[in-house]
């Protein structure tokens, strides 16, 4: 897939990382625009890699990259993609003993907020967006792991990033706030690019325009949620019984076994696949290779 | 503001619709570098000011100042000024700890990635940390505010000078520095804890340092500091030792840069910016390391050796007061239990008293006479030896200058009045007897005017039983006269070196004796004392023949355990010779 | 008996422990000395007792680091005792500072003249006994308390600053520095303060249910309630 570096928002070609014998990105060709993107994958697919890559915490051993026009690689350019930059790594750890309101006032003037007044204005508009008023004075310490999560979501969000890099931003979230987080990312002002990943693929449908599917580091899938749930048509039927030769098969609410596999059997009732039927799909090939 | 072009709207959600004042467009922010460590500074100092760890030093430090400074003995500035600092160096450990731990707050609290993320970098972050160190001054200033007022308050002698404080709020500084060039590096909280100690030790054992290089250490605790009898200039060399401070804060703080600094010519400015401070340091040590002039320790040595020929003297009654100027606001303290002593004499002694201070510096210190010959360094030594006090004399009483508690003085007052008692009954109250060299106070053994003499101590001062109770049977000491063991009486402030030296040696029979006069009416005793005044000052008047007077039993001295005289075969122990007349 | 786990547990005990810290603070104090040793053989006065308690101080900085319960959470969800682990620990640190004792111990010796004799040294070591055992009660209430997450960094200097205070206080420094104490009174009090210290250290380490039983008895003595006992027998 040949990637012109600079027509894209975000974007990379040749994107390569390894941790020793590990190669975590393998040549990974991206083309991200100003929306949601999704990226899927297993566990040591390379997601939280690229996106810390993306996020210019680490570089990539080869490939070029390009983040809101600008190169990372210069230093210049590089702080100038860190001030329009909000990044939530997937382990986000915390001053245990700062307040919410003084640890978010001091992440704003690390993103060089530093008008007073201004950044009291963002602390408390990032506050209202997560629903964390009523806990600004709490310290951190005190808080449950949900609403731990929603101050990362917060300090993401300090200064109205152009680029939003978020990893698993909704684990630890209860479903009413997952379903805010989806309201939150949706009306976010100046269509910044977001980037997130995550496990659970019916976010992904909801509310990504785009979805990146990485599998051992490489990219394997890269197009709407719908294309991805279309590669899964006519492969995703229901039963009464369980089918030993389906890749994946489970027991329902509604006590019927729904399969997933390449060949189903004559005569079977097939079911609308999902996007998380095509991204099992295409775990599975991967996996079989 | 809905999101443009060909992507289609996130499904599940509505449009982002009209509410979009509540987003309004983002302000552009260009902040410059020095902006951002401004603001970040001020949240540092702000949780700084309020560590925890910080206000515990502050505690610390307040306790180490009063210990050093207040209690023991009565305050001067020019020794307290150096002594504030004790208390200071313990402000600075804490600090330094404090300051380790938010230098390494990010990586300990595992924010270090999201961190890298953030346009201000770590060098920023570093700078805002060394500016933040500013938070520590206010613990610093009311550890020397509160040092000063409470100074004043035990009545401190002299002028304060401003060298020394200032020097110990820069001490806490540097150690702050310190902290954040090892929290850099180390964000383990041992780290700091270790440095912190690293940096006590020196401070805890600078007695052992006989070089004068220990001026190069934080904080030292020099020996004589409280002894001279005045300001002496350059003694300790604050004003350096400060400029030395201010250095290694600058190099600590730059070590710290060093370690968050990426691009070359940075580096190089900051390997620039070490050298002068090092340069700097290296001045400000020699400068430290300058001898005291010559001229300033040959007037010292004179004022030791000749105390008579700088003390301002106060004659009240048959007592003459000499005080080095600097000490006369404790004229009144000294007076008090002298009085309490001549009032209840019969008739005023013929004899004058003189009550003189002498001070006791020890010129072969290097700390003080650094860099001078040592033929000069003995010639000040064997001038100072002829010093008043160390030699016998039946009408002067010597202090030790900087020894007089400020408060609770309740055992210099004794040893003071029990000395003007001495005098007034013809014992000498200075016997010249030194610990250790041999010489032994005479002992008045089995007379009167011994009880005599601790009775009017014991009335002047009105100190309690249960302070001057003697040792129980089993923990009693004795002297020896003629080869007999006669058992004696520890009197409060014996070995407190008020005095510079001892008079005779009180025995416990006298003291008893004594005891069970003040058990009497005060009018009786000295009805009888009054009738044959002579009689009780002769040395030959036994305590039984007063006892007797008063109409009491003589009280009997418990035995001491074991045989009398010592162990045969043993070296014969120094006799010590009987009060004479 | 709980501790007999502790010899299948001796492998995760020692790979837990945070030997970093404490091996750190002890060769700090070590090489403090060793200093300290050098400026005494140039100046001439052997070093002493009390520069053996000064450099102790870094290993009992270390010391604060060791009485942690390791994932305290799961610990305490599993049927051995969470305070298994780290009493195992600190037996090892025990043993660690004993080893620098006897070094400090050792280059005092080497720095006293020949046939100098150093005073005994059992009350030292009752001394520097009780100072570990404060520190190590400093580190177990720590570990339960809101800064259990800086560990030894508040246990170290809260430990030490028990331990300046008592120094500096008159009337407790009559009772546990000799002179004035003696030799013997002294080690007493040392040995006294570390058994107590002990007792607060397994106190901190057990097992947080102990308050919810205590309230349970609380409660029933309020009613008036006895124990239900078992049922008495029936009689026919």
């Amino acid at each position: 897939m040949t990637v012109n570096l600079h027509t894209s928002a975000v974007s990379a070609a040749g994107l390569s990382r390894s941790y020793g014998a590990t190669r975590a990105l393998d040549r990974v060709d991206l083309a991200l625009e100003p929306g949601i993107t999704g990226l899927l994958g297993p566990n040591g697919a390379g997601k939280t890699t690229l996106l810390s890559v993306l996020a210019t915490v680490s570089e990539p051993d080869a490939g070029d990259v390009t983040l809101l026009g600008l190169d990372p690689r210069d230093p210049a350019q590089r702080v100038e993609i860190r001030r329009r930059l909000g990044y939530l790594p997937q382990e986000l750890g915390f001053h245990r003993h700062f307040t919410v309101a003084a640890f978010l006032d001091y992440v704003a003037i690390l993103k060089e907020i530093t008008g007073r007044r201004e950044r009291a204005a963002e602390v408390a508009r990032v506050l209202a967006a997560t629903g964390l008023e009523s806990y600004a004075r709490r310290r951190i310490r005190t808080l449950s792991g949900g609403m731990r999560q929603r101050t990362g979501i917060a300090q993401a969000l300090l200064g109205q990033p152009g680029l939003l890099v978020l990893d698993e931003p909704t684990a630890g979230l209860d479903p009413e706030q997952r379903l805010r987080f989806r309201e939150l990312l949706s009306s976010l002002p100046g269509d910044p690019v977001i980037v997130l990943s995550t496990h659970q693929a019916d976010d992904i449908a909801a509310i990504c325009a785009h979805v990146v599917v990485l599998l051992q580091g490489q990219v394997r899938f890269a197009g709407a949620p719908a294309e991805l749930a279309a590669t899964a048509a006519g492969k995703v039927w229901t039963a009464d019984g369980r089918y030993g030769r389906a890749h994946l098969s489970w027991r329902g609410s509604d006590g019927r076994w729904r399969h997933i596999g390449d060949h189903p059997p004559e005569g079977v009732e097939l079911d609308r696949p999902t996007v998380e039927d095509g991204y099992l799909l295409l775990s599975h090939a991967a996996g079989s290779r | 503001m809905t999101a443009a072009g060909p992507r289609p709207a996130a499904a599940g959600t509505g449009a982002a619709g009209p509410d979009d004042d509540r987003w309004p467009d983002p302000a552009r922010r260009r902040s410059t570098a020095a902006g951002t460590v401004a603001s970040l500074a001020r949240v540092e100092a702000g949780l700084l000011t309020r560590s925890v760890v910080v206000l515990a030093g502050l505690v610390a430090g307040g306790a180490m100042v009063y210990h050093f400074a207040i209690a023991p003995t009565r305050p001067a500035w020019w020794a307290a000024t150096w002594q504030i600092g004790y208390g200071q160096q313990i402000l600075a450990l804490a600090v330094l700890v404090a300051a380790q731990l938010a230098a390494g707050r990010a990586r300990r609290d595992k924010l270090s990635e999201l961190y890298r993320s953030f346009p201000a970098t770590a060098r920023t972050r570093v700078a805002a940390q060394l500016l933040g160190l500013a938070g520590a001054l206010p613990a610093s200033l009311v550890l020397v505010g509160g040092a000063a007022i409470g100074l004043e308050l035990s009545g401190v002698l002299g002028r304060p000078g401003y060298a020394a404080p200032a020097a110990g709020v820069l001490l806490v500084i540097a150690a702050g520095a310190i902290g954040i060039a090892v929290g850099t590096r180390f964000a383990h909280p041992l780290a700091g804890v270790l440095a912190a100690v690293a940096l006590l030790v020196p401070f805890s054992q600078s007695n052992r340092f006989t070089d004068p290089f220990i001026w190069l250490f934080p904080w030292v605790a020099p020996d004589q500091l409280g002894w001279v009898p005045g300001q002496l200039a350059g003694y300790p060399p604050a004003a350096a030792h400060a400029v030395m401070l201010a250095a290694a804060a600058g190099l600590a703080g730059l070590v710290a840069l060093a370690l968050t600094a990426g691009r070359r010519r940075f580096r190089l400015g900051l390997a620039v910016a070490a050298a002068a401070a090092l340069a700097v340091a290296g001045v400000a040590g020699a400068v430290q390391l300058r001898p005291i002039p010559a001229a300033d320790l040959a007037r010292l040595a004179a004022e030791v050796a000749d105390p008579a020929s700088v003390q301002h003297c106060t004659t009240t009654g048959p007592v003459r007061y000499c005080l080095y100027p600097a000490f006369r606001a404790e004229l009144p303290a000294l007076q008090a239990p002298v009085r309490g002593v001549l009032a209840r004499l019969p008739q005023p002694p013929a004899r004058l008293l003189t009550i003189r201070q002498a001070a006791q510096v020890d010129f072969t210190d290097p700390v003080l006479t650094h860099g001078h010959p040592a033929a000069l360094r003995a010639r000040w030594a064997r001038e100072v030896a002829r010093a008043p006090g160390s030699a016998s004399s039946s009408s002067a009483i010597y202090l030790i200058a900087g020894r007089w508690p400020a408060s609770g003085a309740g055992a210099a007052r004794f040893s003071l009045a029990l000395a003007a008692a001495e005098w007034a009954v013809g014992l000498p109250p200075t016997a010249g007897a030194v610990y250790g060299d041999g010489r032994a106070q005479c002992v008045p053994l089995n007379q009167a005017r011994e009880a005599v003499a601790i009775w009017l101590a014991i009335r002047a001062t009105g100190a309690p039983a249960s302070e001057l109770a003697p040792a129980g049977p089993g923990r009693q000491s004795a002297v020896y006269v003629g080869g007999t063991p006669v058992v004696i009486w520890n009197y409060p402030g014996e070995g407190a070196s008020y005095l510079t030296s001892l008079g005779p040696q009180p025995t416990q029979a006298g003291y008893l004796l004594a005891e069970a006069m003040t058990q009497l009416p005060a009018r009786r005793v000295s009805r009888v004392l009054d009738g044959a005044w002579s009689t009780w000052l002769n040395d030959r008047t036994s305590q039984a023949r007063l006892a007797a007077a008063l109409g009491i039993p003589l009280p009997r001295v418990p035995a001491l355990p074991g045989e009398a005289g010592p162990p045969p075969g043993a070296n014969p122990v120094p006799s010590s010779p009987v009060c004479g007349p | 008996m709980p501790l007999r786990r502790l010899p299948a547990l001796a492998r995760h005990v020692s790979r837990t422990m945070p030997w970093g810290p404490l091996l750190a603070g002890c060769l700090a104090g070590l090489v403090l000395l060793a200093v300290l040793a050098y400026v005494a053989d140039h100046s001439r006065t052997p070093l002493s007792l009390a520069q053996v308690r000064v450099t102790f101080l870094p290993a009992l900085a270390g010391l604060a680091f060791v009485a942690r319960a390791p994932v305290r959470p799961l610990a305490l969800a599993a049927p051995a005792p969470a305070w298994v682990t780290p009493a195992g620990q600190l037996l090892l640190a025990i043993t660690v500072l004993a080893v620098t004792v006897a070094a400090q111990l050792g280059l005092v010796a080497h720095t006293s003249p020949p046939g100098h004799a150093l005073p005994a040294i059992y009350p030292l070591l009752a001394q520097l006994t009780g100072w570990a055992a404060l520190v190590a009660a400093a580190a177990a209430i720590c570990d339960r308390g809101r800064y259990a997450d800086l560990g030894g960094a508040v246990a170290g200097p809260a430990g030490l600053v028990v331990i300046g205070a008592g120094w500096f206080t008159p009337r407790v420094s009559a009772l546990l520095v000799a002179p004035p104490a003696t030799d013997l009174g002294a080690t007493v009090a040392w040995y006294v303060i570390t058994a107590a210290a002990l007792a607060v250290t397994a106190s901190a380490q057990r097992d947080p249910w102990h308050r919810y039983r205590l309230g349970r008895r609380c409660q029933r003595r309020a009613r008036g309630q006895r124990r239900p006992g078992p049922p008495a027998p029936e009689v026919s």
